[in-house]
């Protein structure tokens, strides 16, 4: 039986100003585990053993490991700011994790994977299905510089967002990722005045660009990743590595982030023939 | 996240985790977010209480080769957030304590109190709350894991790091200097 004081605290629950989770709160606890350089103990044991294992490949393994290391070891600030684009949430800082995708073997042989498929973009789709399976219709460049892509991806763990990778070509010069010439992201995306806008100094840039007549920015310098927010308000990390500097737009209410290393201005005139 | 439209229980999600899944775990900060906030602020009412909570998942997760397998996890994790909390507040200058919401936020379910009776309650709440915020920090733990964290003994047991046998008797302590000082009329007023 609870006495008097204890009912008056009871009922002080109710009163009391209490701090609620913010809407990203369990995607940014994702996002730093991805960046932290201590991983639980079996994780570490498996990559141990995946590395230490014999075999052809097992030099670079320890060359990815090492490199994994390093950026975590480097991983000690991230910073966020939250920029006047539908949805999105930008936190700079090391990329969370270069850990090949789940849907890809590590040690399998590169020259047969599609182009993109070490970024776990999700699931690979023909380019022809996209009209069918996409949640959205999906833009294409029709610059002639860049033609069809060669391949394509939807993840549905990332409210159905659709991804077009192009191969590395002498006009398609390389990203930070071998055989990606340049990668197209389009996506669902809300837009929340309540996103935090917080910037703590970094190597990344940012600047507030046009896109014909819709709003857009360029992040060049060190590598970033980013949350958005879909129209029913899941909130959606999107932290795998980025691969090069990024365009991003908005337009009919959907986002789209173009990543290439052919520069600003190409980059704009690809994205304003998006059709 | 479900296998077959079943949601994951806490100890699968956490296997899970154990072999690498960030994606069940992120399913399991889930559950507990709202709890791991709450409890942060119980115990460092002047820090942020969502960077301590995270804080605390972060490092849960570094840890989830120690949780013993088959027991709960709330209060595990739950003694994490404190000590994170605990560790904050030590290094926190200025103390203002636990405040009330403002009288509007009352959840939209409670039934509307005459003029006098909502004064007289929302009066008796901030005289209560400011003598809470007098107590000493192990005192206003315990109360908070018991009554405003709504936890067992034996997770307040956990969740604190005290011994089982002595949630009780604690928590008798605790209330009885807090009655002494409502008694004394010593309960400051604190409002948001």
């Amino acid at each position: 039986m609870r006495d008097s004081l204890e009912l008056a605290l009871t009922d002080l629950a109710g009163a009391i100003a209490f701090p609620a989770p913010s809407p990203a709160f369990a995607a940014r606890v994702r996002a730093r585990i991805e960046a932290a350089p201590a991983p639980a103990e079996p994780v570490w044991g498996r990559w141990r053993r995946w590395a230490s294992a014999p075999g052809g490949t097992r030099p670079f393994r320890r060359s990815l490991l090492i490199a994994v290391a390093l950026l975590l070891v480097a991983a000690t600030v991230a910073a966020a700011i939250g920029l006047g684009l539908p949805g999105i949430r930008i936190l700079f800082g090391p990329p969370p994790s270069t850990a090949p995708s789940a849907t890809v073997r590590p040690s399998g042989p590169a020259v047969s994977l599609a182009p993109g498929a070490r970024l776990g973009l999700g699931e690979q789709v023909e380019v022809a299905e996209l009209a069918s399976r996409a949640a959205f219709r999906v833009g294409y460049p029709t610059d002639p510089l860049v033609g069809p892509p060669d391949s394509a991806w939807i993840d549905p763990r990332k409210n159905a967002q659709v991804v077009l990778v192009w191969r590395t070509r002498p006009d398609l010069p390389a990203t930070t990722e071998p055989g990606v010439g340049m990668l197209l992201g389009q996506f669902n995306g809300r837009y929340d005045e309540g996103m935090i806008t917080k910037m703590i100094d970094s190597g990344t840039k940012i600047e507030r660009i046009r896109v014909g007549d819709n709003a857009g920015l360029w992040i060049s310098g060190a590598p970033h990743f980013f949350f958005y927010e879909t129209a029913d308000g899941r909130v959606i990390d999107d932290t795998r590595r980025w691969v090069g500097d990024t365009l991003l737009w908005t337009y009919g209410g959907l986002t789209y982030r173009l990543e290439t290393a052919l520069g600003l201005e190409e980059a704009i005139r690809i994205a304003e023939s998006l059709r | 996240m479900t296998v077959e439209g079943r949601p994951l229980e806490d100890a699968e999600l956490i296997e899970r985790a154990r072999r690498g899944e960030v994606m069940a775990y992120e399913e399991l900060v889930r559950r507990y977010q709202d709890v791991a906030v709450r409890a942060a602020h119980v115990i460092a009412p002047d820090g942020d209480a969502e960077d301590a909570a995270q804080e605390a998942f972060v490092k849960a997760y570094a840890a989830l080769g120690r949780f013993r397998t088959g027991s709960p996890f709330r209060p595990w994790l739950l003694r994490i957030v404190t000590n994170e909390a605990r560790n904050r507040r030590r290094s926190a200058g200025r103390r203002t304590g636990l405040a009330l919401r403002a009288a509007e936020d009352r959840p939209l379910g409670d039934a509307a109190p005459s003029p006098e009776s909502a004064v007289l309650a929302h009066e008796a709440r901030v005289t209560l709350v400011g003598a809470l915020n007098l107590l000493r920090d192990e005192d206003r733990e315990v109360i908070g894991a018991r009554y405003f964290l709504d936890l067992s003994e034996a997770e307040t047991a956990d969740a604190l790091g005290i011994p089982r046998g002595t949630v009780k008797s604690r928590l008798s302590r605790a209330l009885g200097r807090l009655r002494a000082g409502l008694v004394d009329g010593n309960g400051r007023a604190t409002d948001a």
